[in-house]
């Protein structure tokens, strides 16, 4: 008996395990809440779905907010009346003192959203969101189709989708459009003074202990202020050996670790630094995987370094019917990878 | 390659202000720049590990000849063999080669000392799936 007889793809996996961080990592707590408030730029768009083709923009309204600030926006959406038969969009934006209360004939709908900024600092923007979608009842009048009203929390440059709806039953809106859509994207608004700065990181990959040398792997790129930089170390491997355990071979494990860091100057000279890391461990021959994720925002001196333990999987996946060598083999293997240590080292500093 | 690349390439292994970066830029992104970037490198730590010096007797033959105000640096050593990639870049391996058979030990680079140690704490900033 050898590792392998179960068949859950171990690659595939930690793929999969990736693309779920890089959506909920950033904004799970970490407990850093002295971090400078930030300015934030926030667009509504509204995206409609071609009847033949792609999703695209068809409009949108952005403006920057500070912590406090409340806007007010409307967007109404429908076929051009001079050039439907070329599903030629129009977008009505209202400017906020201004707000559209009837929805035109020529309008499928009319969006209107009121954004208010709770808070926001690095990777963290929080907002109160309450929207709805009016639409034009048969005496003419704006009746509410849908809407929704909650607290949000939204790492930078994330998007939400608000709405989505299906094009009104009308052959001219048919022939040209399958759906329509609204959402919210929110990105820091770089502080001009500082927006044309780089920051240099120097990354490594560590991994030590007992029962053999450590191994390390570096990582260095420049970016600019408050852009994300991603990073993908190349896989640690190593063999945890199952003697005593009847027909078992030594393991062959590998250790996958990835992320994204981004920092931003600020006026005093400090660095607040967010740094999102996943490490996965597998089988080489892909019988499970496991696989962890986390970010942690702080703030550094330029030049200061920081390390980040990234905890050692606790448990195997189990399946019916295993058998008891198998198990004990896995515990085995777990007990080897909590015998050495995967951090990261982090160095940053402004790059003149 | 180009011996503008090779100079600008030199400064930036010094330490030195690269005094056209759009240069050093077309030497990195150019693989004989690149590969002429990793032969400084061995050379700076070759440098680095060899701490052998000449003997007394060198320096008062040498003294008449560089004047009293001169005297060997490291950095100086360093371009010496810089120039000395130059000549030898059609060869490439050659060096490390050389330095193979002569039995320098490369240092290992080492991540620096962390200040701080940041710990996940399992459920609550750290997330795991099992599959």
């Amino acid at each position: 008996m050898k590792h392998g007889l179960r068949k859950t793809p171990g690659r595939g996996a930690i793929l999969a395990l990736g693309l779920v961080s890089l959506g909920a990592g950033l904004t799970q707590g970490d407990g850093q809440e002295d971090l400078s408030p930030q300015k934030v730029h926030l667009e509504l768009r509204s995206l409609a779905t071609s009847a033949s083709l792609a999703t695209f923009p068809v409009g949108s309204m952005a403006d920057d907010m500070a912590v406090g600030e409340s806007h007010v926006w409307s967007l109404t959406v429908g076929l051009d009346p001079d050039a439907a038969a070329a599903c030629h969009t129009q977008v009505s934006i209202s400017a906020p003192e201004v707000l559209q209360r009837d929805v035109p004939d020529w309008a499928a709908h009319v969006w209107e959203a009121r954004l208010t900024l709770r808070s926001a600092t690095l990777e963290r923007i929080e907002l109160d969101l309450a929207w709805k979608r009016l639409a034009r009842g048969q005496d003419g009048k704006p009746n509410e189709a849908a809407g929704d009203s909650r607290k949000v929390t939204l790492g930078e440059g994330q998007r939400r989708l608000l709405d989505f709806v299906a094009v009104p039953k009308v052959p001219a809106w048919q022939s040209c459009y399958s759906n329509l859509a609204l959402e919210l994207e929110a990105r820091i608004a770089e502080d001009p003074a500082l927006a044309d700065r780089r920051i240099g990181y120097d990354l490594w990959l560590v991994e030590e202990g007992p029962g053999g040398p450590s191994t390390t792997r570096r990582w260095q790129v420049t970016g600019k202020q408050g852009e994300a930089e991603e990073f993908r170390f190349e896989t640690l491997r190593r063999s945890i050996q199952l003697s005593g355990i009847r027909g078992q071979t030594p393991a062959r494990v590998e250790t996958h670790v990835s992320g994204q860091v981004r920092s931003r100057m600020t006026s005093d000279g400090a660095l607040e630094v967010a740094i999102q890391a996943n490490r996965g461990d597998s089988l080489e021959h892909g019988s499970w995987s496991i696989g962890g994720w986390g970010s942690k925002r702080v703030r550094v001196v330029p030049g200061e370094s920081i390390r980040l333990e990234l905890p050692s999987p606790t448990e195997t996946p189990r399946h019916p019917g295993e058998l008891a060598a198998e198990s004990e083999a896995d515990q085995r293997i777990l007990a080897g990878l909590r015998e050495r240590t995967v951090s990261l080292v982090l160095t940053a500093r402004p790059v003149e | 390659m180009k011996e503008e690349w090779m100079v600008a390439l030199s400064a930036l292994v010094d330490g030195e202000e690269v005094a056209d970066p759009a240069l050093l830029s077309e030497a990195l992104a150019s693989a004989e720049g690149r590969a002429a970037l990793l032969e400084f490198v061995r050379l700076r730590a070759a440098v680095r590990a060899d701490d052998s010096c000449p003997r007394p007797e060198f320096y008062e033959k040498v003294r008449p000849a560089v004047g009293p105000a001169r005297a060997w640096s490291s950095r100086g050593l360093l371009r010496g063999l810089a120039a000395a990639v130059v000549f030898v870049l059609g060869t490439a391996g050659l060096v490390d080669l050389g330095l193979r058979l002569r039995g320098v030990k490369q240092p290992v680079e080492q991540p620096p000392r962390a200040t701080r140690v940041l710990r996940f704490e399992p459920g609550v900033d750290w997330q795991t799936t099992t599959r």
